[in-house]
């Protein structure tokens, strides 16, 4: 047993001083009696009894004394040392962020922190320690854990692996921090342990018990693009460039641009690929961004810290206006002088999206109206930076019976109407008219219709006026929570006139509105037949001044046509979000591996940086492919940064071993003692 | 002040009893008591057989005409008492507590007043030391009861007294002619015992008269004390105690009291000797008679 507080011996002269007390004659009252014969005698009788009675004062004496004693063992603080720490076990950190992979003379930082780590554990096995690696990369683990010379062999054996696979270390950034948290499962048990973090970062305030390697090199540098992208301005796009460089000398960068299919009309069309180069002076640590214009902005749009410069300077004339397309953007970094830096994943960059999928609309009405062409016309604009919407008008005079109410052309003149019409679009607008085929080969959507072909698996029935004033549509069962009447106030739309409409039993309808119990707005989506039906037609309703109706036509088309991935650019350990329209839809990372996933919407976590081709075939026999782009955080383009505070795992843990406190018995101890002591006093008064 | 219970309505009080003692007297004095012997008072006694000798004026002519022999009456004949009244003026007996010596007084006065109220002797020994005074000589009538007693007031209490030698050493203890009273609180090593058997051998009929305090039968104080003997030379005399009292030490007092005082009683009661004991915080004569009463002393 040891005592943590040895000063509370001093707690002992309390035993002294009661010892003193005893000894020191008590102050006696003088009492004069007329005399003590009777006194005398009385003590005979008290004498009977007297073997009790001094065992009892004994007794109280050592009590008393033991109370002391409790007292200064309890301000001692005794203790049990349980465990007999171990400074020979070390636990060591290796970051693995994707900074770690810079590499000079062949090696790179995390090759040689596995092999400083190596070094380590053995030195530590041949002193009987145990030892623990962890890997540090967005979400830290232990590699090895708590291994004792024993174990030496299958040590060196998973750390040797480390340097030999190049794809070990990570490509994201890493969370040093909660690696040093996860060394508290050693340090709880262990607290001498020694912690050593092998990283390429430098802290500003660095634990005093933590060991921080640093293994940069003074030869390692870096030239990174941290950025690029494009703007539109004018339906002609700007290029925005950010370049940097780490290390100890100024450089001078050339980044390569090619702008692939320049200036297509559409996707996949195959025009020009057009270079050029863009030199960039560097100071270390302070990055550049370079932006290229078609004009000088004006001194009030001018950016600070942008350097801009003209396409006309940079292209000629040809280019002056720069691009109003692109297939994507290739950036690449060329050193001057060839001297190639120490870090290549952020030596390139590709910018996508400058061509988009093609969709093509047709609206065909007998009466056509200027409010559903401007609302197709608002998707096109609001949708552009998603899909490319061609917009086709079919136009055809309407045709009234006797009664002023417009019918149906016959068989033939309908077809003759649709001959042509009926394929190569993606999405169908049929107003009024509606052809006796339904087209398969894209989304329909009939809007008041005056018949329902067979196809349709509707019922057609006759119109409903409502007289007085227009009735308010409603929200059905099916339509609370979906997608196309998101913000959609249903409420606010009225009509005064309606088709009653019944759909089929079994055709996979879905009522998203009613109007006074009938369904106005019907849904289908079937993998092969995707129809909107709305059953009421712009004359006798508000839908031209209501907002809700755009909103809802610009979610349908969202919802039928759900963008593949919402972005183009994407860092490392993102989340990919992807969306299908298809049975399959399939992913070709940087390797050339090609994932396929069938459900409707995908997760993926992007693990590595580079390029990425997504591609679906949708029901409707329309290939779509995007491309995306995963870059490394442009915090490990920075290959000598600086953090500000690495935890302290030690904490406030106490150095040295572990105790078990003896505390609380003698506390118990002490509580019986004080009512023992107090329990004789009561007996000896009694 | 010392404090006196001998005022004029005390003696009145006293007055209205009489005393009323079993002794036989050898005295002549002719007082109130009648006695077992035989004499000349006109109250009849008992019948004897006429001897060769008597007087035959005595001679019971009725008697005769019944049994034809020849009866004498007997008369009582009243003679009178000897009250020796052992007074115990030790300083237990009221050195530091004059309440009780002047209690002891009244006692001892009031003994004395009921012996000449009933034209009895009293007497009154001072005891103090191994010695026993008699100042005032042996008082008859009242008027020289009280001029005793006024100067019985003033007497001092201190020192210690020997019982046993005050007693077997004072010179005139009488003999089967009264009753001896000694007055103390029997707090003494004295072998009071002896003279109280040297008094019976003397046929002295022997009353003794125990003075306590409320304090002395039970004591309240506690703690430590360091009791001082009012009998003590100085603080290291023997006599004085040191005691932590507690309450144990309390109950063993009370036992000790309890025994003591039925040692005396058992003593008494096998030699056919009165043994009061009277309280210093009840009235004396309340106390006195209510004792005397008791023991057959009074009627």
């Amino acid at each position: 047993m040891i005592f943590l507080t040895p000063l509370g011996f001093l707690g002992l002269l309390g035993v002294v001083a009661l010892i003193i007390i005893y000894l020191i004659k008590p102050n006696y009252q003088q009492k004069f009696v007329s005399s003590t014969y009777v006194w005398k005698i009385s003590l005979r009788y008290r004498r009977k009894r007297l073997p009790v009675s001094r065992l009892r004062n004994l007794l109280l004496i050592i009590c008393q004394i033991l109370i002391l004693l409790s007292l200064a063992a309890l301000l001692t603080g005794p203790a049990l040392k349980i465990v007999n720490a171990n400074e020979n076990e070390v636990v060591a950190i290796i970051d693995s962020s994707a900074s770690m992979r810079v590499k000079v003379d062949g090696k790179t930082r995390y090759q040689r922190a596995v092999e400083n780590v190596i070094t380590l554990g053995n030195a530590a096995f041949d002193k009987g320690g145990m030892v623990s690696v962890i890997i540090a990369d967005a979400e830290p683990s232990y590699l090895i854990e708590e291994f004792s010379q024993t174990d030496r062999a299958s040590f060196n054996d998973v750390l040797n692996k480390l340097i030999e696979n190049d794809t070990d270390c990570s490509y994201s950034e890493s969370d040093i921090n909660k690696a040093v948290d996860l060394t508290e499962n050693v340090l709880d048990r262990n607290p001498e342990a020694a912690v050593y973090v092998y990283t390429d970062a430098t802290y500003l305030n660095t634990p005093e018990r933590v060991n921080l390697v640093n293994v940069t090199t003074e030869e390692e540098w870096n030239a990174a693009i941290l950025d690029a992208y494009t703007e539109l301005d004018e339906n002609f796009y700007d290029i925005v460039l950010e370049v940097a460089c780490y290390g100890s000398l100024n450089r001078t960068l050339d980044v390569n641009v090619i702008v692939r299919n320049a200036n297509a009309e559409y996707k996949d069309q195959v025009t020009v690929d057009v270079p050029f180069v863009v030199t960039v002076n560097c100071t270390p640590g302070q990055p550049k961004k370079i932006k290229i214009v078609r004009q000088e902005p004006t001194v009030e749009d001018m950016e600070e810290g942008v350097e801009y410069l003209l396409y006309k300077d940079v292209l000629g004339s040809v280019y002056e206006n720069g691009f109003f397309s692109y297939q994507n953007i290739e950036f690449s970094i060329d050193t001057t002088g060839g001297d190639k830096d120490s870090f290549d994943l952020d030596n390139y960059f590709y910018v996508y999206g400058g061509l988009k999928d093609k969709i093509r609309v047709l609206y065909s009405s007998s009466r056509p109206n200027t409010f559903y062409y401007n609302v197709i016309l608002t998707l096109r604009n609001n949708l552009a930076d998603k899909w490319d919407i061609e917009f086709k008008e079919l136009k055809f005079k309407a045709i009234y019976n006797g009664n002023g109410e417009e019918i149906e052309p016959d068989a033939d003149a309908k077809n003759k109407l649709f001959n042509g019409f009926l394929e190569g679009y993606d999405f169908y607008i049929f107003e009024n008219v509606i052809p006796d085929e339904l087209p398969i080969d894209g989304v329909v959507f009939v809007l008041n219709p005056l018949s329902a072909p067979e196809d349709i698996e509707l019922k057609r029935e006759a119109l409903i006026n409502y007289k007085g004033d227009p009735l308010p549509l409603s929200v059905a069962d099916d339509g609370v929570g979906h997608p196309i009447l998101t913000n959609v106030v249903a409420e606010n739309i009225t009509v005064n006139r309606i088709v009653k409409v019944t759909p089929e039993s079994n055709s996979g309808y879905k009522t998203l509105l009613m109007c006074d119990d009938n369904p106005v707005l019907l849904v289908k989506d079937d993998k092969y037949v995707k129809i909107a039906v709305l059953a009421f037609s712009v004359h006798w309703s508000n839908q031209v001044i209501d907002p809700g109706f755009p909103l809802m036509i610009y979610h349908m088309f969202d919802y039928f046509f759900p963008q593949m991935v919402d972005k183009n650019l994407f860092t490392v350990e993102d989340v990919i979000r992807l969306n299908s329209v298809s049975e399959k839809i399939s992913v070709t990372d940087t390797t050339g591996k090609t994932t396929e996933y069938s459900e409707k919407a995908v997760n993926l976590t992007a693990g590595l940086p580079g390029g990425y081709v997504v591609e679906q075939t949708s029901y409707f026999g329309r290939t779509f492919s995007e491309r995306i782009f995963v870059r490394i955080s442009a915090k490990e383009s920075d290959i000598f940064c600086r953090e500000d505070i690495l935890n302290d795992p030690y904490g406030q843990r106490e150095s040295g071993d572990s105790f078990m406190l003896y505390a609380v018995y003698i506390a118990a101890a002490l509580v019986t003692l004080l009512f023992a002591e107090w329990l004789l006093h009561l007996r000896d008064n009694a | 002040m010392k404090d006196s219970y001998l005022s004029d309505a005390f003696f009145s009080r006293l007055e209205t009893l009489s005393l009323n003692l079993k002794s036989s007297l050898t005295g002549y004095f002719g007082g109130k008591h009648l006695v077992n012997t035989y004499g000349q008072t006109v109250e009849f006694a008992d019948f004897r057989e006429y001897q060769l000798g008597d007087d035959i004026r005595r001679i019971d002519w009725n008697l005769y005409s019944r049994f034809e022999k020849y009866f004498l009456k007997l008369f009582t004949d009243e003679r009178q008492m000897q009250i020796q009244i052992f007074l115990d003026c030790s300083a237990s007996m009221g050195k530091d507590n004059s309440k009780k010596s002047s209690y002891a007084v009244a006692t001892a006065a009031a003994l004395g007043f009921l012996a000449v109220h009933n034209m009895d002797k009293v007497s009154f020994e001072i005891m103090k030391e191994d010695k026993s005074d008699n100042p005032f000589g042996t008082i008859v009538g009242k008027n020289a009861f009280f001029r005793a007693i006024t100067n019985l007031e003033k007497i001092e209490f201190d020192g210690d007294a020997d019982i046993e030698k005050c007693i077997t050493g004072c010179p005139d203890t009488g003999s089967r002619n009264g009753l001896s009273v000694i007055v103390s609180d029997f707090f003494s090593e004295s072998n009071w015992k002896k003279a109280v058997d040297y008094l019976c051998y003397k046929g002295r009929q022997v009353l003794l008269v125990q003075i306590i305090t409320p304090e002395e039968d039970d004591p309240a104080y506690e703690g430590r004390v360091n009791l001082i003997d009012s009998e003590s030379v100085d603080i290291a005399d023997t006599r004085n105690m040191k005691l932590r009292i507690t309450r144990s030490m309390q109950k063993a007092y009370e036992e000790a009291m309890k025994d003591f005082k039925e040692d005396i009683k058992s003593f008494c009661s096998k030699r056919g000797v009165g043994f009061i004991t009277v309280k210093t915080d009840k009235p004396v004569e309340r106390a006195l008679f209510g004792e005397l009463l008791k023991v057959g002393i009074m009627e």
